[in-house]
């Protein structure tokens, strides 16, 4: 195969970059050794920055945060939902930094309204009687889901190609260049080689492996932040806590739940994360000075992301004292040098498309290309692909259709039928296979309360009488469906949660015997 | 003549009673709306009414519903085909009795040239007719014993007419028989027709009769030895004119093979005068009866399809709706299928009530349309009436096309004026009825709702395992709970959960809803699905009254 | 507000409606002992209505036993703390076989072989071992055996069960499996097992089905249907439909909860009051117990007590996290009705591990009530708790009744136990003086 451009990895920046490669003409082909958003893209609150959260740690980052905030609420409204956001204080928050706030927003350009504490308790009644402070910011929430499927739609359309579980195994250099990746199909084993003019490598966590591949070292320090799902909504904005940024103290509503979050943690590999247990205490704890009902309520999920921090020393101290700032390295200047090598790392979600800009920037630059950036002016394109993770969707339509064939496999998320046969359409045409886990990616099917006990075997039933799986190819994946459901449900088992998880080990393993798998039996 | 004079009384109490009935569509008023106007006056409605009916441009396509709803009673065909058969059976077998037998007299002269009873095809008709008579009567009979969902309390008068509707035909068939077997008969016909002027010739016949046509004439020995030339020849000079070969009548034919050993005894006795007596009485007292029973339906039924073809009642003019119900009352044939679907249905099992299962609502309404006197019965029927959900099943299932639904809300006014006030109101009709009011002027309106379904403890736990649909009779009741109830309990409690509440108002499964707690009783993570279930509906009450703007005051 | 209920008093409560609730009512019925039984029915729904005995020991190397008792002797040798080591080889034996023999009497006859154990056949087409199973799944061995030709019946609406899924996983166990999707007599659209169990008591239901698979028959020697022949005449439905297409039937499990696990609540509920059992399903125990003299008093009801039961002994079987026997915060896991000391891990770090499949299984699951050899609740120093208060059930420690697929045995055999050791301390204590 060969292409212009091969980047490396499918999360926001890699699937950004897609589409403003594609918009400027330029060929290329996106290789992701899991699914879209596998990393940090999938792993983190869904947060739209107003850029308040920055403005002591990295004004410079802060300001940019605010800018592509706006940019973003215009271009992309489908994938954002403008809730808007509150920055709090509560009882014994450090008093010096609630009466700097105003000036630093003010000094990075980014407006913050004061309210007084009854103002914001009308209108975010969940929250603590002991807030002392609060001001209301530009925050919203944002879907990165549908972000990364419309930006890959969109190169999609235009050409560009996605090798889906493709893990870059090395490169082949000569003179200086990279002249071919080699790649290894994860699910399948085969190998394929690539031949690229520029290769970017937009791994995120991964950056430094796959950097190391071509002889060149990165040093990356890999911070693990944990976040929880409530089951229900819990407030109508995004609620952060007003001190200096730390554990537990961001609230992100995500249509039908809240996202609480987040935790620092460093950890040595960004390969196998879980969110821990005492992660998932220290959270709650903190959440629930802020407010209160966290204590008590009952969440479904929890999920963890590893941010990539690109450091020049070893300095010990808070990862969140780090920039959050990208880093955009052209390896010509690495050593050893590679002419057509670079790397992008670090940032945040609300910053994917200015990374995504300046990184193009130097692709064609290295391409001798001198076409404009589009993507600050074009807006993204909304497909059908991306639409079936927003809750709500579906039971909408579903009611709405009142197809009495049509039937609900998912219960709790109320995921029918005829979405699945459109999924396993949509996948078929990328060239996937229809997967537990590749459906369960796109849709809410698994999302719900009862964490797939239920839906799981369902959909696996239906997927056997559409003839997409075969022999018992489906218990592995109905299997390993729910190995991934467990890794977020494990830190949150207790009360009714655990009376749940007990029903689902009784039918997977009581009856099922799904952990039987593989093994010598008798 | 006695008989004819019988004949002819019958004939009037017929018409009287068929007169009067309909005069009643024109008397009773269910539903309250016809205040003020004299039977009179609503007959000359009709009257106006009638030529504008018959001048719409939506009659003539009426005509394929008289084709299809009457003549091929489609309806039931589209429902179940073995009850189609057997009525279809009774009703054409009837029909063509009364038809080409009953009234011959007047008819078969119209039509056939050389009809004669005795004669074939004409006695093989009459057989194969009462057959299929018989036919549907029995497996009607038979279906009601096994195949009921509910067994249902059958009325006296309706039996008594099945069980005259059996004698009128197994006594035709028996008159058959022994008039076959006769003797005297035989007799009285060569006395007749032939005199006995030739003893030759007769004891001819007499052979001939004997051995071909089933008489129970004794044969002599030496009468043996001669050949059947002479006997066919005596009978095709004088019998064979209006004289069939009975065994084509396929039903007395044979029963009258078994009755040759008693043959003398039955002739000595008559028994063919007395069965033909039973036989004409019988039948004189069933057109007699017809008007009073549920046979009424003959006509009645018919009428009301083609009156149903212009829509639901309370979309006709206020005068014509009290007669439309009043027809509707009389054109119900009690065949159940109403019951059979209905939603509520499962509450008798539990308040053995039979005015909650629609079949039964009915005799009462009827009750409610000709005495308006509050007794026990009343009650009773304000019980049943008030449990119904309104949720419309019956209407769309009757096979003779009665509008109940209508029927149920208008006897539901008449009850609340004779003083049996709902024990819950869910009345759209009369919710929409109160004034529209604001939220200002409902102060310290009580909230209705608990505020469960605000509360998202109230569902988190919920473990997804359907046992609240499982053992929801509204769902037992149904063959496809999406077609009938759009949602299922467990779904309305995930729309809940998913805050998505709007989308719950409108499914039939929140108001089809018994409120028997089965599915709060069995949940066993203790969710409240029957309270969220009830809240749902008192609020969606509550929205009726309100008006938009003190909706969106109060939701801001 | 204080409220006054009826008192009623009975020498043994058994709390809990699960199949150690059931098994420890009907077995105190059989000696005569005056039970009342409290308990949320549909406990049993949720049972797949297999009865395991011990399936796999040790768990972390999946061993199957096909004979259960060896594997229980091994068990006994490995895991002394082990309820099952408590109630000794014997016991557990004359529980399963009083326990089968009701069932077989109470017109739900259940197959095992004395010394081997059952495979049946799941949902998702894998085979479960298991020791006595309904006599509709009985023929699955023979057919494992044999692999005649069979059909596979499945039904559009039931979701979660696909026959061409069972035939697909078995397809190199048994591969001459065909299926076929039949439409369900007089039902539609999505469908609820026990709504169509339900309809095929109707003889219309079953004549319907029997009429419709008969033409896909062909040269099938057995027929394989998901389990919905029946609830209450599930012996009538299975015999008729077997004669009516004249091949052996067999009924596959369907996910939970299952009419397989009706049709024992049915049996129970329908059987247990006729045996003297004063049953109150529907009710729960409220907390808090109090004691009196030797008696416990206790409230049930609904929200509200709605009776006083006063009883001189007590037989807990109210189940784990699911049945609230058990109930865990984000700190620790307590016993719901007495606050018994619960044997439990440290913290919850230990009590899932990261894994769902994993080898050893969670150790939460061997959390529970620690007990004396009279199946008494015992404190850390391993001292008796109340003197008449016994358990039985999953809510004991030291097993892990999902994994080591022991769940029925170990509900009826320490019902067993328990009742047994009950019934000791009953005979001592001086009769009420109001008898």
């Amino acid at each position: 195969m060969e292409t212009q451009v091969l980047i490396i990895g499918g999360g926001v920046t890699g699937t950004g970059l897609v589409r403003d490669l594609a918009l400027r003409g330029v060929d290329c082909i996106l290789v992701e050794k899991q699914d879209l958003n596998a990393g940090a893209s999938g792993g983190n609150h869904g947060l739209l920055h107003s850029g308040a959260r920055y403005i002591a740690s990295d004004p410079a980052a802060a300001a940019e945060c605010h800018r592509e905030n706006l940019l973003l609420k215009k271009l992309a409204p489908h994938c954002i939902e403008d809730t808007g956001g509150l920055f709090v204080a509560v009882a014994g928050d450090d008093e010096a930094y609630i009466a700097d706030f105003p000036q630093m927003c003010s000094a990075c350009g980014i407006p913050a309204r004061p309210l007084t504490p009854t103002e914001a308790r009308e209108r975010e009644p969940a929250l603590s009687d002991r807030i002392i402070a609060a001001y209301a910011v530009d925050d919203a929430a944002i879907d990165p889901f549908k972000l990364s499927l419309d930006n890959m739609a969109a190169g999609l359309q235009r050409g560009s190609q996605l090798l889906r579980f493709s893990q870059v195994t090395g490169f082949e250099t000569h003179a200086g260049r990279i002249r071919s990746v080699q790649l290894r199909n994860t699910l399948t084993g085969r190998e394929t080689h690539v031949r690229a003019d520029v290769v970017v490598n937009a791994s995120g966590a991964w950056a430094g492996q796959v950097a190391a591949l071509a002889g060149i070292d990165i040093r990356i320090r890999y911070s693990k932040g944990s976040l929880l799902v409530t089951h229900h909504r819990i407030g109508q904005r995004v609620i952060n806590r007003l001190r200096k940024a730390t554990d537990g103290d961001i609230l992100v509503p995500g249509g039908t739940v809240s996202i609480l979050g987040t935790t620092s943690e460093r950890c040595v590999s960004p390969d196998v994360i879980y969110p821990e247990i005492h992660e998932v205490d220290h959270i709650i704890d903190e959440g629930s000075a802020m407010l209160p009902v966290l204590a008590n309520t009952r969440y479904i999920r929890a999920y963890c992301g590893v941010r990539p921090l690109i450091s020049s020393d070893d300095e010990e101290g808070d990862d969140r004292s780090v920039s959050r700032g990208f880093a955009l390295i052209d390896h010509a200047e690495s050593t050893p040098g590679l002419d057509n090598f670079i790397t992008i790392s670090g940032g945040k979600l609300t910053t994917f498309r200015l990374m995504a800009e300046k990184t193009a920037d130097q692709v064609c630059r290295r391409l001798g290309l001198c076409q404009p950036c589009r993507t600050h002016m074009d807006p993204l394109p909304q497909t059908g692909d991306a639409r079936w993770t927003e809750p709500g969707l579906t039971p909408s339509l579903w009611i709405r259709q009142n197809d009495p064939r049509d039937m609900l496999l998912c219960e709790c998320e109320m995921v029918p039928q005829s979405v699945v046969d459109q999924l396993v359409a949509s996948i078929r045409k990328q060239g996937g296979d229809p997967s537990l886990n590749a459906i369960g990616l796109r849709s809410r099917i698994g999302k719900g309360p009862c964490q797939g006990t239920f839906c799981s075997q369902r959909l696996a039933a239906y997927l056997y009488d559409r003839g997409e799986l075969e022999q018992d190819q489906g218990l592995r994946e109905l299997r390993s469906f729910m190995e991934k459901r467990w890794r977020g449900q494990q830190p949150l088992l207790w009360d009714i949660s655990l009376a749940q998880a007990e029903l689902l080990e009784a039918m997977h393993s009581g009856v099922f015997g799904l952990e039987q798998l593989d093994k010598t039996q008798g | 003549m006695l008989t004819s004079n019988v004949a002819t009384i019958a004939l009037g109490i017929c018409l009287a009673g068929t007169a009067w009935r309909i005069s009643r569509w024109f008397r009773s008023d269910i539903g309250s709306e016809s205040d003020g106007l004299s039977t009179g006056r609503r007959l000359a409605a009709y009257g106006r009414a009638l030529p504008r009916i018959l001048a719409h441009p939506r009659f003539w396509p009426r005509t394929r519903i008289f084709l299809w709803e009457i003549v091929l009673q489609g309806h039931l065909l589209q429902q179940n085909r073995l009850r189609w058969a057997m009525h279809m059976a009774m009703c054409y077998g009837v029909l063509l009795l009364v038809l080409l037998h009953a009234l011959d007299d007047w008819t078969a002269p119209v039509f056939f040239a050389d009809y004669y009873p005795t004669l074939n095809p004409f006695r093989w008709l009459r057989n194969f007719f009462a057959f299929l008579v018989l036919a549907g009567v029995l497996g009607t009979a038979i279906r009601h014993r096994t195949h009921t969902r509910f067994k249902r309390i059958r009325s006296n008068a309706d039996r008594l007419i099945l069980l005259l509707l059996a004698v009128i035909i197994v006594s035709g068939i028996l008159l058959e028989s022994s008039q076959i077997l006769s003797v005297s008969v035989f007799e009285e016909m060569v006395e007749d027709y032939m005199g006995d002027d030739d003893p030759d010739e007769v004891a001819a016949l007499r052979h001939y009769w004997a051995t071909e046509m089933g008489a129970a004439l004794p044969v002599r020995a030496d009468e043996r030895m001669d050949d059947g030339a002479a006997g066919q020849m005596a009978h095709e000079a004088y019998c064979a004119s209006c004289h069939s070969r009975p065994q084509t009548a396929f039903l007395s034919y044979p029963i009258s093979r078994l009755l040759k050993p008693v043959a003398g005894m039955m002739d000595a006795l008559r028994i063919d005068n007395w069965l033909w007596t039973l036989h004409y009485l019988a039948s004189c007292l069933a057109l007699a009866c017809l008007p009073f029973s549920k046979f009424f339906h003959l006509l009645a039924t018919p009428v009301n399809l083609l009156a149903r073809a212009a829509g639901p009642v309370s979309d006709g003019p206020r005068t014509l709706r009290a007669a439309r119900r009043a027809l509707g009352l009389d054109a119900c044939t009690h065949c159940g299928v109403c019951t059979e679907h209905c939603s509520v249905a499962p509450f008798f099992q539990v308040i053995p009530n039979p005015s909650i299962l629609p079949s039964e609502k009915l005799l009462g309404v009827k009750r409610l349309a000709a005495t308006r006197a509050p007794d026990v019965e009343m009650a009773l029927l304000a019980e049943g009436s008030f449990t119904c959900t309104l949720c419309g099943r019956c209407t769309r299932w009757c096979p003779s096309g009665i509008d109940l639904q209508d029927l149920w809300q208008a006897s539901r006014r008449d009850l609340i004026q004779q003083g049996f006030p709902p024990f819950y109101e869910q009345d759209a009709a009369t919710a929409s009825s109160v004034p529209r009011a604001s939220a200002s002027t409902l102060p310290g309106h009580p909230p209705l709702s608990l505020g469960l379904t605000d509360r998202p403890e109230t569902f988190w736990a919920c473990v997804q395992c359907t046992t609240c649909t499982s053992v929801c009779p509204v769902v037992a009741a149904s063959d496809d709970p999406r077609r009938d109830l759009d949602l299922t309990p467990q779904q309305i409690m995930n729309l809940m959960r998913l805050q998505l509440k709007e989308k719950a108002f409108g499914c039939r499964m929140l108001w089809d809803c018994v409120t028997c707690y089965q599915c709060q009783e069995h949940c066993p993570q203790n969710v409240k699905v029957a309270d969220v279930l009830y809240e749902l509906r008192n609020e969606a009450c509550r929205r009726a009254m309100l008006s938009p703007q003190a909706i969106a005051a109060e939701s801001s | 507000m204080k409220t006054v209920c009826p008192e009623i008093e009975c020498d043994l409560l058994v709390i809990g409606t699960g199949m150690a609730g059931m098994a420890a009512a009907l077995f105190a019925a059989q000696r005569g002992i005056d039970t009342v039984q409290v308990g949320m029915t549909g406990e049993l729904n949720f049972a797949s209505g297999l009865l395991d005995l011990l399936g796999m020991h040790p768990v972390a190397k999946a061993q199957i036993w096909s004979d259960p008792w060896e594997g229980i002797a091994q068990l006994i040798h490995d895991q002394p703390d082990h309820p099952y080591a408590r109630i000794g080889v014997d016991t557990i034996r004359a529980a399963m076989e009083t326990f089968i023999g009701f069932l077989n009497t109470a017109a739900l006859p259940y197959r095992c072989h004395a010394h081997q154990n059952a495979q049946v056949i799941t949902p998702v087409g894998t085979l479960k071992t298991t020791y006595a199973r309904p006599e509709s799944m009985a023929w699955i061995d023979r057919a494992l055996a044999n692999r005649p030709p069979c059909l596979l019946v499945d039904f559009p609406g039931l979701r979660g069960f696909s026959a061409h899924q069972i035939k697909a996983v078995l397809h190199e166990r048994w591969p001459d499996l065909r299926t076929a999707r039949l439409p369900f007599p007089g039902l539609t659209g999505e469908l609820q097992t026990e709504r169509m169990a339900r309809r095929l008591e109707t003889p219309v239901a079953r004549a319907q089905l029997a009429d419709a698979i008969r033409p896909q028959l062909g040269d099938a020697r057995g027929v394989g249907l998901p389990a919905v022949l029946g609830i209450a005449r599930t012996q009538l439905v299975f015999t008729e439909l077997q004669q009516a297409l004249d091949v052996p039937v067999f009924e596959i499990p369907t996910m939970l909860p299952a009419v397989t696990g009706l049709r024992l609540r049915e049996c129970f509920e329908r059987q247990l009051p006729q045996m003297g059992v004063r049953a109150r399903y529907q009710q729960k125990i409220l907390p808090t117990p109090s004691l009196a003299g030797d008696c416990f008093i206790l409230k049930a009801g609904g929200e509200l007590p709605e009776v006083q039961v006063r009883a001189r002994a007590i037989v807990l079987a109210s189940g784990r996290f699911f049945g609230q026997g058990l109930h865990a915060d984000r700190h620790a896991i307590r016993e719901t009705i007495f606050n018994l000391p619960v044997h439990q891990p440290a913290d919850r770090s230990q009590w899932h591990r990261k894994e769902l499949f994993h080898d050893e299984g969670h150790p939460i699951h061997q959390a529970g009530l620690c007990i004396d050899t009279q199946f008494r609740p015992v404190d850390a120093q391993g001292r008796c708790v109340y003197p008449n208060l016994f358990a039985a059930g999953s809510i004991l420690a030291h097993q892990d009744w999902i994994r080591q697929k022991c769940g029925s045995g170990l509900a009826i055999a320490s019902a067993y136990a328990a009742v047994q050791a009950c019934q000791a301390v009953l005979g001592q204590t001086p009769q009420a003086a109001t008898a």
